[in-house]
């Protein structure tokens, strides 16, 4: 283990939109960076609007199994701040509570809509409406 | 492992270990499949628990990450199902779960998960946690084969190890301890109170002392029986390993324990076939020898008395030889079953004896010997004797047949009659052989009449070895004479000792001596050469026209280096083979009659001559004697004795000398006394005349005179 990966490890900030420290240690390159990049931006958009549908139909579960898997694909691309608030949802959720978490839900939206840009203007990665074949 | 950076191409390169994902994310996938991959993993992919199970069956990967949430089988199903699998409990399963999910991890090494890496994962530090995990991995398993290996040399060998805690009285085995215990696993404590109940009385107190041995610091072995609490007892052999390396301040000793109940069987298998006699069961000869050895310490040491009786069945042979082995068996252990009732019988007891200890025997054949130990006295000896020889003589059925067998019995007492065991066996044997020389069935002791026999027999041996030495013995000369002319044509070399203190010792005491220690073989040479001296001594007063004979004995003709001695002697005095003659009895040559004939013709060979001496009286074969090179045949006295008057003696001697000359051999009649048994020779064509009624045998200066000259000598 380098010295590097220690200083970095369990210390980011949770306003983070999108940690390159985390991005540059993911394995394969950039090559894999961008085809990762590109699957979460698909994954969460279609998570996202699992929420949402949780929302509607007052169903905590589906929330809940929602944000946790959002939670950890943000937490591996770095994106500190939206896992932060998948956190958040997924704790009121667990108790089968849904009040504040459309608030919770709606940020999050606002988070991953940074992410995006961010990753549109930093890795030239579009947004794909429809997902690519394969994934 | 090769930790260097992978080289595009080589990924899927046979030979890599391979390593299963399981997870419903495609990007967790993609991105630990990328990681794996550059350290130089195989990798093969499924998304949830069900396809994890079904790529586990047929790429046996040798690690397993996954993760914990996922629709369809999840990770904790999948752990209890692949641990399930008989060759999927020792597989290494990583589960990947959030940093704050405690309760998830538990619930995971709950259903079989090895270990778990926390998400988000730290892709620097993963190949390396992968790396180290599956290391572990291997060492633990390589560990259990070992340990499992190690149980089972331990349970073969019915050997287990133990670390004993002498301050907290506990013992911590090994699984093969509790299996020669017959227990199943249980704490230290009650295995220590287990071993230290288990030991039997008797071995208590060595075994007390050897643990205190082992507390001082010594390492030591002690076998004991332990009793175990299914009744069953077991030989147990513990080491203490008391050296230093081991020790360690609480009073811990190291050791092992060890089932050695097979090993005694077998030892006492052996002992048995070793010291005991397989007919009869009773001890044999050596394990006699050691009993007698014990109670004759112990008689010396309580000055106590000790009976060693001899006993020989009576013509044992004759059942041998006409009711076949089987029979004889079934006497020898009747026997044997007859001596333990007649020393035990409660009558022995009631008679004062009751400190009398009893061992039996069979020495082999037929004989067998009882010892009566922890007597005061002998004066039940022989009343114990007689009961045997009564209870044996008791009729038996052997094949069909009612047999009587009578025996004989010597005994010796120590110390009186010996005091270490081979005299006493000695002496008890000569008893016995007093017992048969005086008509059998009956008891003899060894007593003052034998013991002074013995004695003198043994001083005779030793004054027989000086006289050798010290030229006491000479050679006395009887002629043989020409039966018509009366003429002295040879002389038979006859041994004489004169002792300077006894005299003339008589052949017939010392001959018999010499024959037994060996002393012949010496004497006989002695002989040989003194007689062929004489012979060159006659011819230096000129030609002496005479032979001279020399007997030889068994022994002497059984030596190998007869005929060398012969040779030495004859080159050493210059003496011609042709006027040296030997006399051997026919007893002697049919003893080997093949072996008898080479040396025989051998002799002849070397220019000597040979008659065979007293014949008629032993077993003789008329064929043999057709092939024999001998050159004279000696008629025993024994048939002459009697002549003329006796008939029958007068056929069979007028027979032999026909015989004699039918087969172109002299004839020699000996012990001829009488003017009428001279007569009665010459008128049967008997060539010489050997006996009294010419000359005794005579010393060399008196034979010196009949050197060429006719009976009657004019002295």
């Amino acid at each position: 283990m380098s010295r590097g990966i220690e200083s970095t490890s369990e210390s980011f900030d949770d306003r983070m939109i999108l940690d390159e420290k985390v991005l540059n240690f993911l394995p394969g390159g950039k090559l894999m960076m961008q085809k990762v990049l590109k699957m979460f931006l698909k994954s969460s958009a279609e998570l996202m609007a699992r929420m949402d549908a949780g929302l509607q139909q007052n169903d905590t579960d589906q929330v809940l199994r929602a944000a946790h898997t959002l939670k950890s694909s943000s937490a591996m691309i770095g994106a500190h701040a939206l896992s932060k608030l998948c956190v958040d949802i997924e704790t009121i959720t667990f108790k089968k509570e849904i009040l504040g978490v459309d608030c919770l839900v709606q940020e999050a939206h606002k988070a991953r809509q940074q992410v995006e840009n961010e990753i549109c203007s930093k890795y030239q990665t579009k947004m794909l409406s429809q997902p690519t074949e394969g994934i | 492992m090769d930790r260097r950076k992978p080289i595009e191409g080589i990924r899927q390169k046979a030979g890599l270990e391979t390593v299963m994902v399981i997870d419903d994310d495609p990007m967790v996938r993609m991105l630990m499949v990328e990681a794996l991959h550059e350290a130089n993993f195989n990798v093969i992919e499924a998304s949830d628990g069900h396809a994890g199970l079904a790529m586990f069956v047929e790429h046996k990967p040798a690690l397993i990450l996954a993760d914990l949430q996922m629709p369809g089988m999840d990770g904790y199903s999948f752990c209890k199902s692949l641990r399930a699998f008989p060759d999927g409990k020792d597989v290494p399963i990583v589960v990947v779960t959030g940093v704050d999910d405690v309760e998830s991890i538990e619930r995971a090494y709950d259903c079989g998960a090895t270990d778990f890496i926390i998400k988000p994962i730290k892709w620097a530090i993963f190949r390396h946690r992968v790396q180290y995990i599956l290391r572990f991995s291997k060492a633990m398993q390589s560990a259990q084969q070992s340990s499992n290996l190690l149980a089972e040399a331990q349970r073969v060998a019915k050997l287990g190890n133990w670390t004993w805690d002498m301050d907290g009285k506990q013992l911590f085995v090994s699984e093969e301890s509790y299996r020669i215990f017959g227990v199943p696993r249980v704490a230290p404590e009650v295995f220590h109170k287990l071993l230290i109940n288990s030991v039997h009385q008797d071995d208590k107190n060595a075994f007390d002392i050897a643990v205190q041995k082992a507390i001082d610091g010594e390492s030591l072995d002690i076998a004991f029986k332990a009793c175990l609490s299914n009744g069953e007892e077991k030989t147990v052999l513990m080491h203490f390993d008391s050296s230093a390396e081991h020790l360690d301040p609480g009073h811990r000793v190291f050791g092992t324990i060890q089932d050695i109940s097979e090993q005694r069987r077998a030892e006492e298998s052996i002992r048995e076939l070793a010291y005991y006699d397989s007919i009869t069961g009773l001890p044999n000869r050596d394990l006699f020898k050691e009993h007698l050895s014990m109670a004759m310490h112990q008689a010396s040491r309580n000055r106590e008395k000790l009976a060693v009786m001899f006993l020989d069945l009576d013509k044992f042979k004759r059942i041998n030889d006409s009711l076949g082995h089987e029979a004889g068996d079934k006497l020898l252990k009747i026997v044997s079953e007859r001596l333990h009732e007649s020393v035990r019988s409660t009558d022995v007891a009631s008679r004062g004896l009751s400190d009398m200890g009893t061992s039996l025997a069979r020495l082999g054949g037929d004989e067998f010997t009882v010892m009566l130990s922890g007597l005061h006295g002998v004066e039940h000896v022989e009343l114990i004797a007689q009961r045997i020889l009564e209870r044996i003589a008791e009729p038996v059925m052997l094949s069909g047949n009612r047999v009587s067998v009578s025996s004989s019995i010597g005994i010796a007492v120590y110390p009186e009659d010996g005091e270490d065991i081979a005299t006493l066996l000695k002496n008890a044997d000569a008893a016995m052989y007093k017992v048969k020389s005086q008509g059998r069935n009956g008891v003899f002791f060894y007593d003052d009449a034998m013991r002074r026999q013995s004695h003198d027999r043994l001083q005779l041996e030793s004054e027989l070895h000086e006289a050798i030495e010290q030229d006491q013995l000479t050679l006395f000369y009887q002629p043989k004479v020409d039966a018509q002319t009366c003429r002295v044509l040879g002389f038979e070399a006859l041994v004489r000792w004169i002792h300077p203190k006894r005299g003339m010792v008589s052949p017939i005491d010392f001959i018999p001596v010499a024959e037994d220690s060996g002393l012949i073989i010496p004497m006989g040479i002695w002989i040989i050469k003194a007689a062929c001296q004489q012979y060159q001594q006659w011819c230096s007063a000129g030609d002496p026209q005479i032979s001279i004979s020399v007997n030889l004995s068994a022994h002497q003709f059984a030596d190998e280096n007869l005929l060398s001695a012969i040779r030495d002697i004859l080159e050493e005095t210059d003496m011609p083979a042709q006027f040296l003659e030997f006399e051997i009895t026919e007893t002697v040559l049919m003893q080997d009659a093949d072996a008898a004939l080479k040396i025989l013709n051998e002799m002849k060979a070397m220019g000597l001559k040979i008659s065979i001496d007293d014949f008629g009286t032993g077993y003789s074969s008329i064929s043999y004697l057709k092939h024999f090179p001998a050159d004279v045949l000696k008629i025993d006295r024994a048939f002459v004795k009697d002549l003329p008057d006796d008939e029958q003696d007068a056929t069979i001697t007028n027979a032999i000398i026909l015989l004699a000359k039918a087969l172109n051999l002299g004839i020699v009649a000996e012990g001829v006394e009488t003017e009428a048994q001279l007569q009665w020779m010459r008128d049967k064509a008997c060539d010489q005349i050997q006996g009294y009624f010419f000359s005794p045998p005579v010393p060399p200066e008196k034979a010196a005179k009949m050197l060429g000259k006719c009976f009657p000598l004019d002295l």
